[in-house]
């Protein structure tokens, strides 16, 4: 343990690096999964998606429950290793929450709501720009919320499929058995996930009481 | 190699590592269930305990499932337990926290206050209420957050197999190691394949666990 | 019989029930009446200790309730509450033998209990019997929470509003059936409501409550006639008078004896002078019969009588007696 102090500053910049990379695979995952769970979630809502959503969301769902780690090595044994088998991975994992999270949201906006805009002239789009969307802004931010900490846990992971990040140190703490350097990465990892889920609760909190 | 030939060669392998993931799951679940049921009635019962609670839970649920393994490793190194099933167990019994204690809470709290208060009115005991009234009613809510721990606890078991805990998921330790894509795909295909049959089967035990009486509407006039 | 003496309940500094003194006789059904907050609800569910009194004593049959266990108590006494909180996980029949399980009774006699309160509430049991909670009506459902609180046969009812929730003309026909089984069944009860026609209809004494205080206890007639303060003249509000005429009965008034030859129409004495007083209106003789309802004549009354029986009721107008 008390090895662990020289081993954060010697090793200061490689961890850098590597939350580097981390952030990297995880936010080209986000930046995609985002307008495309919401692209679903807002799809879902309209009604003529009345029929499909059901079994739709049960597929996502079922899809949800495969282990993070069986998708990845599913993804290496589809498109071999490195990054971009582990984004899509992420990218994949991340689709439910946020489509879920935005078509609830966008149920939960008062009819009376939508009545008006419409009674006001407003065109479909219109209606979902300036009504819908901004009136579930909490939901849709706590489903990127629970995709960007799933994302994160997940990319621990995608160190395994040759993807770098914070990982990296874990696995090799562990196959080595040096815990210096299992810390080194299972801290950072710990506190990056707390960290965007504590950011993200904080922004979802005011679109809530904005919302009010 | 096909995936089917590969099955029929370790089937045997892949039977014993079934089993070793059954029952890691299964011990660290039972455990859960008897810390996480008790611990839900107790924050439904004190709303004033519910926050640092689910808080507490909530962060150990966002903690990744490997960073936690990393952190707990050099922590229980120190009773020379630092790998295997010592801490699997111990993680995935924290991680099944938060879906069991807030299931249980959010069951308990949606039983209507005016059963409740029948119920003591008519001479019903506290432990009465709770295990005739109270206990039937929310059963299908607890099973609903034991479900979500299930497959969840499936998912960290693959991942413990990196500590040395066993389970499907050292073929995909194995295969990713020797790069043999048919073994990381059986262990894949094993473990996703294993978390939809628990999903499933407890889907059912959810429905045969939901009195008849919130299940019926309507009829008859 | 149960009697409070000096009953006060507080919550921190707020008083619910501010030292009040009632006395129910065995048999009686008396309405804890007055707007919401009053203390009504907090006294009723101090007589089988859902609420413990800060201070002073409940007695039921002389004897303090603190002497027994409060499961011990409330299997002793039915109980019957707005949102009738029938078990949803549990049929009609199992809900209404919780008590009478819970005390132990034998699962034959459950059974025959349960079908007797069933026809009781006009329920017929080989239709109602199996069925949940969910797939009764309003009005159903609030027949069951009764007879779950008749199930063990209790001496002594609570009831908080058991007719609340229901739509008013199902609220008056079940307050009908309601009161024609006390008529027959004599409990003790007690019967918290809000709603001044339903106290009036069916209590025998209507205790009046504003903020934890018991503004005046009598039958009916007598707080419509003689209200012993402001709050309760004005509670009753303004037609008073027609209040008084539906809930005073002819056999309460001075019956002259029928002069020579028969009235053409006649009603029992049990009729309420409304209904005498339309009965005059609509026959075509000055005078009205009055029978016992079992064929014997009591008198006869007149336009004039009933006017002298209700001035001398709403003396000096009904002013406040203090």
């Amino acid at each position: 343990m008390n090895e662990l102090f020289p081993f954060f500053a010697d090793h200061l910049k490689d961890i850098g690096l590597r939350l580097g990379e981390h952030v990297r695979t995880v936010g080209v995952a986000l930046l995609l999964a985002i307008p495309l769970g919401m692209g679903i979630g807002i799809a879902l809502s309209r009604g003529w998606a009345r029929r499909i959503r059901g079994p739709v969301f049960y597929l996502l769902g079922l899809g949800q429950t495969i282990p993070s780690l069986a998708l990845l090595a599913l993804a290496v044994g589809l498109l071999g290793i490195g990054v971009v088998p582990a984004v899509i991975a992420l990218l994949l994992y991340s689709i439910l929450p946020i489509a879920r999270n935005c078509y609830t949201g966008i149920q939960s906006v008062p009819d009376a709501a939508v009545d008006a805009a419409r009674g006001l002239g407003m065109t479909q789009l219109q209606i979902l720009r300036s009504v819908q969307l901004p009136l579930a802004g909490a939901y849709i931010i706590a489903g990127i919320r629970t995709a960007t900490v799933v994302a994160i846990s997940a990319g621990a992971l995608a160190s395994l499929i040759g993807a770098g990040g914070l990982g990296d140190f874990i696995f090799a703490g562990i196959s080595l058995y040096r815990p210096e350097e299992m810390l080194a990465g299972a801290i950072p990892t710990a506190l990056l996930a707390l960290g965007a889920d504590f950011g993200l609760s904080l922004l979802e909190k005011r679109l809530e009481r904005w919302r009010r | 190699m096909s995936l089917l030939d590969f099955l029929h060669e370790y089937d045997q392998s892949l039977l014993i590592a079934l089993g070793e993931h059954l029952r890691l799951v299964g011990i660290a679940l039972l455990i859960a269930v008897a810390a996480g049921v008790p611990t839900g009635a107790w924050i439904a019962r004190g709303e004033h305990r519910a926050g640092p609670v689910l808080l507490a839970a909530n962060i150990i649920q966002t903690i990744p499932s490997i960073a936690l393994f990393g952190l707990m490793i050099p922590i229980l190194a120190m009773v020379n337990h630092g790998i295997g099933f010592l801490p699997a167990v111990i993680a995935l019994i924290l991680y099944a926290q938060l879906p069991v204690i807030r299931n249980t809470r959010v069951a308990l709290r949606a039983i209507p206050p005016a059963t409740l208060d029948a119920a003591r009115g008519l001479g019903m005991t506290e432990r009465q209420i709770f295990l005739r009234v109270a206990l039937p009613l929310a059963a299908p809510g607890i099973v609903a957050g034991i479900r979500i721990a299930a497959t969840m606890s499936i998912g960290v078991a693959a991942v413990a197999a990196y500590i040395g805990a066993g389970g499907l998921g050292i073929f995909i330790v194995r295969g990713i190691q020797t790069t043999w894509d048919m073994m990381t795909i059986a262990g894949a295909v094993g473990i996703a394949l294993l978390t939809l049959v628990v999903e499933i089967a407890l889907g059912i035990v959810q429905r045969m666990l939901t009195p008849k009486g919130l299940r019926v509407r309507g009829g008859g006039r | 019989m149960i009697e409070f003496i000096d009953v006060r309940k507080t919550y921190g500094g707020e008083i619910a029930v501010n030292g009040v003194s009632l006395r129910v006789e065995t048999g009686e059904l008396c309405v804890l009446l007055g707007p919401s907050g009053c203390g009504k609800t907090t006294l009723l569910r101090m007589a089988n200790r859902l609420v413990e009194p800060t201070s002073g004593t409940i007695m039921i049959d002389g004897e303090d309730i603190m002497c027994s266990s409060p499961v011990e108590l409330r299997r002793r006494i039915g109980y019957a509450i707005q949102s009738v909180g029938l078990f949803p996980h549990r049929t009609v029949a199992q809900n209404i033998a919780t008590t009478p399980e819970l005390m132990g009774m034998a699962a034959g006699k459950i059974a025959a209990r349960t079908d007797e309160l069933l026809s009781m509430m006009n329920l017929e049991p080989a239709r109602y019997r199996d069925r949940y909670p969910s797939q009764l009506s309003g009005g159903e459902a609030q027949r069951v929470g009764v007879a779950r609180a008749l199930a063990a046969d209790p001496p002594l009812l609570l009831m908080d509003e058991p007719f609340g929730a229901i739509d008013p003309i199902n609220r008056a026909e079940i307050r009908e059936e309601f009161l024609a089984l006390q008529r027959r069944l004599r409990k003790t009860i007690i019967f918290v409501s809000h709603d001044i026609p339903e106290a009036l209809f069916l209590a025998d004494r209507i205790a009046l409550m504003r903020s934890g205080n018991i503004e005046q206890v009598g039958a009916p007639p007598e707080l419509i006639a003689s209200p012993a303060t402001e709050f309760v003249k004005r509670f009753f509000g303004g037609d008073r008078r027609m209040l008084l005429l539906e809930t005073t009965r002819v056999a309460e008034m001075t019956i002259p004896p029928a002069g020579p030859g028969n009235p053409r129409a006649a009603i029992a004495a049990e009729s309420t002078l409304r209904e005498a007083l339309l009965a005059l209106m609509s026959g075509d003789g000055e005078h009205l019969g009055i029978h016992d309802g079992n064929g014997g004549m009591l008198g006869e009354i007149t336009l004039g009588d009933i006017q002298r029986h209700m001035a001398l009721a709403m003396r000096a107008d009904g002013e406040p007696r203090r």
